[in-house]
């Protein structure tokens, strides 16, 4: 079994990763269009590489302690999380800046487990796993630790250490490894007819073409309730 | 409203539109502000030759810059706008000095035209003749591009470190409503909740 990044029997991918900010306040969304559409969207994880192009930071009680970023990819992070946390509030969520960038492979590998073996179950993961590891109360490197994300999301996690360390890891791999030549680079990134668009601010524009393309198309917009 | 913007930049150009179309349906004095964006620009790396000896990093940056690009021309066909990118991203000094010294009252007209000879006719926004005859078409006097010139490239230096040390902006299109910063015309819908009386 492989996963072709731009080809799935739904006519909407979604690739999202949990260490990602945008990921999270997107997640809403995207599900309440799945919901308003009545569509079954083809969900993926995409375990972002952050180091490899925005350059690596930890931090320990609020100070940074290791950094090899610039001032101006500072200036932008900073902004990116208080823009993602101002939304996630909009939501009723809480969202914490993290204190490392975090290996997410494990609780990606769980996202596509889910969809996999019982993907009516993949809202109440999301509804667990995503505010949670926002409230910095998800250690998602931790094997047990992700099991139970499982659990809470009333999934059987029968085989999965066995698929997280086999056929999971592999197709997780695979995938990940063939992203960037699709096309692909960030989360959460959208993918419908062989077209890629990065950024909920294109659910009006998925909207209106999933919809039927009915009337004018609509520009960018975060929209909000 | 406080709107920061640069006219190389394509997601600017793009704001442009929905922006004076939003100020106008709320009722709202928009403040048009110079800010040179020094964010890798889509053009330049789109530009950039594949090569064998590209790391993780170049690579995701060649391909963010290849799929944003596509994205603009997207959404330019969806606001029936047209949008050329060159081949090398031009810098707009000059023209944003300019900007930064017309009467507020004055600044839309001369924002609109400028990025229109930016995208759609490839005018040097560096080149003080181009910009003064910018100027003039507006109907503004050309010799402020002089006096511009005097100044020199440290003022616009000056001017961005001003404007990030008091507004935070650190891309453009930037909106600065009542003390907060909002980066893109999506955040449009929340802008307009903030104005009481508004339909959101």
């Amino acid at each position: 079994m492989s996963i072709e990044p731009l080809k799935s029997a739904s006519p909407l991918i979604v690739y999202v990763d949990v260490k990602s900010p945008y990921a999270f306040v997107a997640i809403e969304p995207t599900l309440a269009l799945e919901r308003e559409l009545g569509l079954q969207f083809d969900w993926r994880p995409l375990t972002l590489d952050i180091p490899s192009y925005l350059g690596s930071a930890r931090k320990k009680a609020g100070k940074v302690v290791e950094s090899n970023r610039s001032p101006s990819q500072w200036l932008g992070i900073r902004y990116a999380y208080k823009d993602a946390r101002r939304y996630a509030q909009r939501q009723g969520h809480i969202l914490k800046g993290t204190e490392k960038i975090w290996d997410s492979s494990a609780i990606n590998i769980a996202l596509l487990w889910v969809t996999l073996r019982q993907r009516d179950r993949l809202p109440a993961f999301f509804a667990h796993v995503f505010p949670t590891f926002w409230r910095r109360e998800l250690d998602i490197e931790d094997t047990g630790v992700v099991e139970d994300c499982l659990d809470k999301a009333d999934v059987s996690k029968v085989g999965f250490r066995e698929f997280l360390f086999g056929e999971g890891r592999a197709l997780h791999d695979e995938l990940t490894a063939n992203l960037h030549g699709a096309g692909i680079y960030g989360v959460p990134t959208y993918v419908f007819d062989q077209q890629i668009l990065f950024g909920r601010e294109h659910i009006p524009y998925i909207r209106w073409h999933l919809g039927g393309r009915q009337g004018h198309a609509p520009d960018i917009a975060y929209e909000i309730s | 409203m406080r709107v920061y913007v640069d006219f190389k930049s394509p997601a600017a150009y793009l704001a442009l539109k929905p922006t004076m179309q939003f100020a106008q349906r709320l009722g709202l004095a928009l403040q048009w502000q110079a800010f040179n964006s020094t964010q890798p620009t889509d053009n330049e790396a789109v530009a950039e030759d594949k090569s064998a000896a590209e790391d993780k990093g170049a690579v995701h940056r060649r391909v963010r810059a290849k799929a944003r690009r596509q994205t603009h021309l997207r959404y330019a066909d969806v606001q029936g706008v047209n949008m050329s990118f060159r081949a090398k991203t031009g810098s707009t000094d000059l023209a944003l000095m300019v900007l930064d010294r017309l009467a507020v009252a004055d600044r839309q007209q001369f924002v609109v035209a400028a990025f229109e000879a930016y995208w759609c006719t490839s005018l040097d926004l560096n080149a003080p003749q181009q910009v003064a005859s910018l100027l003039q078409k507006c109907g503004f006097a050309p010799e402020l591009v002089a006096q511009v010139r005097l100044s020199g490239n440290a003022s616009m230096e000056a001017l961005n470190s001003a404007v990030q040390q008091a507004d935070g902006v650190v891309d453009v299109p930037a909106y600065i409503v009542r003390g907060e910063i909002f980066i893109g015309r999506e955040h449009l819908p929340w802008i307009e909740s903030i104005y009481p009386g508004s339909k959101a």
